[in-house]
């Protein structure tokens, strides 16, 4: 679920802002920041107030997840996300907080699987159809786990570990995650990148290569994604997409359980921040003639 | 196994909330993209579904009674393919208006002389080279688009391009000039390619750049022209000003940029975005010296009804458009005469408000 969350919905949610624009001068705007605190700090919460992550709760998370990201779904679709309008900002922030819900209080023990994976390619790849699709994946798999119809166990109360160098891969994933969705902007065959990705972490899991792939360095996972960011090609797109996926898969699956959501949620989203200020050109001009292969 | 073959079935039945009832969005031709009419061209009409491979039931019968035609599909893209338009002698002269950086809702006057010049000019296509609007209020784009469809009206196509300002209202942009703002229109001689260069505030893209290639190598004869909203190359030494801060250029694949115009015998490269007119050549170099320099002429346009500036050491400044002639595919003229001395002006554009008959010989 931590997978499906993160690569669903905080990396969805963060491409279309990146696609229809952010303003934190309305209001409503900074609605959609609940469930991203709810990320960082729900940890604690829970471990504070065990209550609030009972199943009767967790259920009706789930089915509030589930409404939120299918009503903005179908609020967008066809036509982009109007940022002056309330509407979107309130039910994404639904949609989040409903679904992270279920995550903090039900997240897997064990690395994601096959299933998984193949869950969030299948749901990247509706990205073709709207950016919003992909939401709709995390709300409904949240409101699956919640109500017992998909496989989670109880998330221990014990905090997670730390490791740095699994907080730099992530921080690298939230910074490579994004490329496709710079290059091709409203066009969307960024789309099919994020179901490479998704099948290329299933390959990850299965198998022979998944014995091949244990005898990969961890530092191979850094450095890997780190260049993934720099070579990238639109005309390489779907082994490129297939390659980042191998390692982010093995990169999961690699991660110290309990997985620690918040640090390694936000370093990706932090990764995805900083993606979004290198290509906007905000800052770092130095540093442009790195963001893309031959330029 | 059995709970995931559920959740796909429900993941199926979520797909169909969202795109029940069938519904589409129409993506060409539209306001700001119309269909290919040249010669010798493929028209094609496109649409974006709710579900993918279904048509509404009003737009299929419409695309199956159409002679010729035929359907193809990307998931929800549907595109239809037009019979070839039969090949048939060119005018010998063509005329292309460039504008860019129009009105905002207080200068609105300046966008209705403009339109009245147009419908004076009778130009065969406006391009529209970005920062459309600067105001993001639906009303102002309704206003503006309205404008275009009255040339449309005479029989005037209009090509839009987005700019940097565009990206503020984003959706407004998107609902009223379309879905797509890399794309190309082949017309009368010419493929006129406009590209996005605002999506990444003054960079093109790698996928863009790939499309600009693609579609340079199957010019079938047509003489390509370039829109997009940021200049290519900086003012240099030739710099006057800052543009206010808005005195950037194209920064991410200009060099290849550069390379593909220089491959391809692209005649012009047409920009906005500094509120000055201004020429370059393909090294870069201000040219205020003369009109006949050979290679691509990189093209800054002065705003139609924004704020003037002054980027580089060209003095001229006044509101207004560009005029581009064609004998035969071939660029003839750009700039204006030079008043009273009928010679010709190495950069001026065309200033809102002279006569039309005072706009330009040989037509």
């Amino acid at each position: 679920m931590s997978a499906i969350w993160i690569l669903l919905y905080l990396a969805g949610l963060c491409h279309l802002l990146a696609l229809n624009g952010f303003d934190l001068q309305r209001p409503a705007a900074w609605l959609i920041l609940l469930p991203i605190l709810a990320l960082l700090g729900g940890g604690p919460l829970r471990r504070r107030a065990p209550g609030l992550f009972a199943p009767a709760f967790l259920r009706a998370a789930g089915l509030l997840g589930l409404a939120g990201t299918l009503l903005l779904a179908r609020h967008l679709h066809l036509a982009g996300w109007d940022v002056r309008d309330a509407w979107p900002d309130l039910l994404a922030a639904t949609g989040g907080l409903g679904s992270i819900w279920v995550l903090l209080g039900s997240a897997e023990a064990d690395a994601p699987g096959a299933p998984h994976w193949l869950w969030i390619a299948f749901w990247l790849l509706t990205g073709f159809l709207d950016p919003a699709l992909p939401l709709v994946g995390a709300g409904l798999a949240g409101c699956l786990v919640a109500w017992g119809l998909l496989p989670g166990r109880p998330l221990p109360l014990d905090p997670p570990p730390v490791r740095g160098r699994t907080t730099l891969v992530f921080f690298l994933m939230g910074l490579t995650l994004s490329k496709p969705g710079w290059d091709f902007g409203p066009r969307p065959d960024w789309a099919l990148a994020g179901a490479a990705l998704g099948l290329g972490a299933m390959v990850a899991q299965v198998g022979p290569l998944r014995l091949r792939l244990a005898r990969v360095p961890d530092l191979a996972l850094p450095l890997g994604i780190g260049l993934l960011a720099i070579a990238y090609a639109p005309g390489l797109l779907l082994p490129w997409g297939a390659l980042l996926g191998l390692l982010v898969g093995l990169a999961w699956a690699r991660t110290p359980r309990p997985f620690a959501i918040a640090r390694l949620g936000g370093a990706l989203l932090l990764g995805m921040v900083f993606s979004f200020a290198l290509h906007s050109n905000l800052w770092l001009p130095g540093l442009r003639h790195l963001l893309w292969l031959g330029n | 196994m059995i709970p995931w073959l559920r959740a796909y079935v429900l993941a199926l039945a979520c797909l169909l909330v969202v795109g029940l009832p069938l519904r589409q969005r129409v993506d060409r031709p539209r306001t700001g993209h119309p269909l290919s009419t040249a010669p010798g061209s493929s028209p094609v009409q496109e649409v974006t579904t709710s579900l993918p491979w279904l048509l509404p039931a009003a737009t299929q019968q419409a695309w199956q009674a159409t002679p010729g035609a035929t359907t193809s599909w990307r998931f929800n893209r549907a595109t239809l393919h037009l019979p070839t338009v039969p090949a048939a002698p060119l005018a010998p002269t063509f005329r292309v208006v460039f504008v860019a950086d129009l009105a905002p809702p207080d200068h609105a006057d300046l966008l209705e002389q403009f339109i009245s010049e147009m419908a004076a000019l009778r130009p065969d296509v406006v391009l529209v080279g970005g920062d459309l609007t600067y105001a993001e209020t639906e009303a102002w784009y309704a206003a503006v688009e309205a404008q275009f469809l009255r040339l449309e009206r005479l029989g005037i196509p209009v090509i839009v391009a987005a700019g940097n300002h565009e990206r503020k209202g984003w959706p407004l942009f998107l609902r009223h000039f379309g879905h797509s703002p890399t794309f190309r229109v082949d017309i009368g001689p010419l493929a006129v390619l406009t590209l996005d260069s605002a999506h990444g505030r003054d960079q093109l893209t790698p996928s863009q750049l790939a499309w600009l290639e693609d579609n340079l190598n199957t010019l079938d004869g047509r003489t390509p022209i370039i829109q997009l909203h940021h200049p290519v190359f900086p003012a240099g030494s030739a710099i006057k000003g800052e543009a206010g801060g808005s005195g950037g250029s194209l920064m991410g694949f200009q060099k290849a940029f550069v390379r593909l115009c220089r491959d391809h015998a692209v005649p012009a490269v047409l920009s906005g975005h500094w509120h000055s007119d201004a020429v370059f050549d393909s090294a870069g170099q201000l040219r205020d010296d003369t009109v006949d320099f050979p290679g691509t002429k990189f093209i800054v346009n002065t705003a139609l009804g924004n704020e003037l500036r002054q980027v580089t050491r060209w003095p001229q400044s006044y509101h207004g458009y560009r005029i581009l002639d064609f004998d035969r595919g071939r660029l003839v003229r750009y700039t204006v005469d030079e008043p009273g001395s009928g010679r010709r002006s190495p950069i001026a554009s065309t200033p809102l408000g002279v006569p039309a008959s005072r706009k330009g010989t040989g037509r």
